[in-house]
C-alpha cells in the first residue's frame, strides 16, 4: 500500500529536501507528487537521496533539456509546484523569466517551478549546485521574482495610501517578501569572500 | 563526476546542475560542441580547435605558477 502525506514547504527548498530525505531513511520512496500530496512507496531504509533545484524562469524547452540531463546521468526526476494558486486561468506572468518563460500557462511551465532529483543513495551528499560561480547564479535566479514582489506591494501600498490596512498590510508583506532576498544576499557574499580568498 | 571525483580523491565534487551550466557555458563559448548523434541517451561533447588552444594557454599559465612557486619556495 503507498502512503500518502500532505505537506506544503512553499519555497522553503532545504525543508522539503530534508523531508524527503527523512521519509527515505524511514523507508519510504517518493513515486508521485501533486500540489499538496506526496506519494511513497516502500524502499530500503535511507536507499535514496533527493536534492530540489528551482526552474521557475526557465522556458518549457531549457526546462525539459535539463530534466533529459539529469536523467542521462541516472537520476529520477520529478516536478513539483512552488505556488499554491487555484485560478482559473492558468496564467502567470514572471517578468524574471528568462526569454520564452514570461508568459506561464498551465500546458507549459505553470506548477513546474520545481525539480525533485533523486539519486540512489552512494553515503555522499549529493548537491546539485557546487560551483561558486554558479551557486551565485543560482542565488540571485531565485532571489529575482522576491524583488518583483517587493516592488509590486510597494506599489500597492501607495496606490492605497489614505486605506491605512492596505498600507499596513502591503507595506508589511513587502517588508517580508524582502527577507529572502537578504538571505541570497548573503549566501552570495560568504561564497564572493571565498571566490576572492582563493584567487 | 566521477572522474572529478576519483581524480581529486573526493576533494571536489561536481554537481550535475553546475556541470549542466559548465556545458552549456563552454559550448556558447564555441570551446566544444556536441559530438555524435544525439539520439542516445547520454550526449557526448568534443573540444574545439578553439577550446584547445584556450586549454593549452590556461595549461601553460599554470605551469608557470607552479615553476614561480616552486623557485620561490626552494623546491626543485
Amino acid at each position: 500500500m503507498n502512503k500518502v502525506k500532505i505537506r506544503y514547504f512553499a519555497g522553503f527548498m532545504k525543508s522539503q529536501e530534508k523531508w524527503l530525505n527523512a521519509m527515505s531513511d524511514k523507508g519510504y520512496r517518493l513515486v508521485k507528487t501533486g500540489k499538496l500530496t506526496y506519494e511513497f512507496e516502500e524502499c530500503s531504509l535511507g536507499e535514496y537521496r533527493y536534492a530540489l533545484d528551482y526552474v521557475g524562469d526557465k522556458s518549457r524547452n531549457d526546462i525539459e533539456d535539463y530534466k533529459a540531463f539529469l536523467e542521462s546521468l541516472g537520476y529520477r526526476v520529478m516536478y513539483k509546484n512552488l505556488n499554491l494558486d487555484y485560478s482559473l486561468l492558468k496564467l502567470e506572468l514572471r517578468p524574471w523569466a528568462d526569454k520564452g518563460g514570461v508568459i506561464s500557462t498551465k500546458g507549459s511551465t505553470y506548477d513546474k517551478e520545481l525539480l525533485i532529483v533523486e539519486k540512489e543513495n552512494d553515503g555522499r551528499d549529493f548537491e546539485l549546485h557546487t560551483e561558486k560561480e554558479d551557486l551565485i547564479e543560482y542565488y540571485e535566479r531565485l532571489s529575482n521574482p522576491w524583488y518583483f514582489l517587493v516592488f509590486f506591494m510597494l506599489v500597492l501600498a501607495i496606490l492605497y495610501w489614505p486605506l491605512i490596512i492596505t498600507t499596513v498590510v502591503c507595506g508589511g508583506l513587502a517588508v517580508i517578501f524582502t527577507l529572502p532576498i537578504i538571505r541570497s544576499r548573503i549566501m552570495i557574499r560568504n561564497i564572493k569572500k571565498q571566490l576572492y580568498t582563493e584567487e | 563526476m566521477q572522474f572529478i571525483d576519483e581524480q581529486t580523491g573526493g576533494r571536489l565534487v561536481l554537481g550535475a546542475g553546475s556541470l549542466y551550466g559548465a556545458i552549456n557555458t563552454l559550448t556558447d563559448k564555441g570551446w566544444i560542441e556536441p559530438y555524435g548523434d544525439s539520439s542516445g541517451r547520454t550526449k557526448e561533447y568534443i573540444i574545439t580547435p578553439l577550446g584547445k588552444e584556450i586549454a593549452t594557454k590556461e595549461l601553460t599559465r599554470l605551469q608557470q605558477l607552479t615553476q614561480t612557486a616552486s623557485k620561490i619556495m626552494g623546491i626543485k
